[in-house]
């Protein structure tokens, strides 16, 4: 066994605790569940619009890694991000239901054009949110907006393109060559994912 | 041959593939391309790792919603080997 409970849960490793959660350890998931539940929340909620159905996107995403966490695999990546994949793409296949899209086209009609990329309260960790605003500035204007739209706005490339008035194929590269110059970025400014 | 032109293909779609902004009726080929073509997963790997560093992890997450979740977990337990 790598970790005795409650003396040194808190400096196990996300995989460890993943590996534990295997063998039935609710302690392991309440750990985890501390560590990444905020920032999953967080997400549901700005893609979803409201509290209500984020909350059963978090309880969808915590019990499935407590059903099938040999569905995280650590040499692909972060939990975190794992946990957020997971998260995002059920919250936009509700926000695609039908009955959503009908809210969402009624809230739209009543908004303002939408503002601009704004992080102020989306990246709190303090430390690195000052180098995650840093990176986002490098991007051009129309990237920001693009990844916006899409990653919190729960839109597809398609509909961005629509909403923009730009041709698809130019969303498309917007969003990957705006992610990708992100990433380097952020790595010139010190700050990679978990 | 068709792999080369197939992964073209793909190439472009893979910031908004991880983003889930590829409409369904094009999900199904990428999916069928990422099964072989592990360049193509990594990308999408580093770029959902990015995406994660944009979201927020400052809320504390809220205990009633554990609780909630926490009992849901006996019934939720599938058969374990072991």
């Amino acid at each position: 066994m790598q970790w005795a409970p409650n003396a040194t849960i808190s400096e196990t490793g996300d995989a460890t605790l993943v590996a534990e959660v295997g063998r039935s350890s609710e302690t392991a998931l309440a750990e985890l569940y501390q560590r990444h539940a905020g920032a999953v929340l967080a997400l549901a909620r700005r893609v979803l619009g409201e509290r209500g159905r984020a909350e059963e996107v978090v309880q969808e995403v915590f019990l499935r890694l407590w059903t099938a966490p040999g569905k995280f695999d650590p040499g692909r990546g972060s939990l975190r991000s794992y946990l957020l994949a997971q998260a995002h793409g059920r919250a936009v296949d509700l926000l695609r239901s039908e009955s959503a899209r009908r809210q969402r086209e009624e809230r739209d009609a009543r908004a303002e054009p939408s503002p601009a990329y704004d992080l102020e309260g989306e990246v709190v960790e303090l430390a690195v949110a000052e180098r995650v605003r840093e990176a986002m500035d490098a991007l051009t204007a129309d990237e920001r907006r693009a990844i916006e739209l899409a990653y919190f706005g729960g839109r597809t490339y398609r509909e961005v393109a629509a909403l923009l008035g730009e041709p698809e194929g130019t969303i498309k590269s917007r969003i990957r060559s705006g992610l990708g110059r992100l990433r380097v970025e952020l790595a010139e400014l010190g700050v990679a994912a978990a | 041959m068709k792999h080369a032109r197939e992964h073209r293909e793909v190439v472009s779609l893979l910031g908004a593939f991880a983003l889930d902004a590829v409409p369904d009726e094009e999900r199904a080929r990428i999916d069928r391309h990422l099964e072989r073509c592990r360049l193509c997963s990594l990308e999408i790997e580093l770029h959902r790792e990015t995406a994660t560093l944009l979201v927020s992890a400052s809320l504390p997450p809220p205990g009633a919603l554990w609780r909630r979740i926490s009992s849901g977990l006996a019934t939720a337990t599938p058969r374990r080997a072991g």
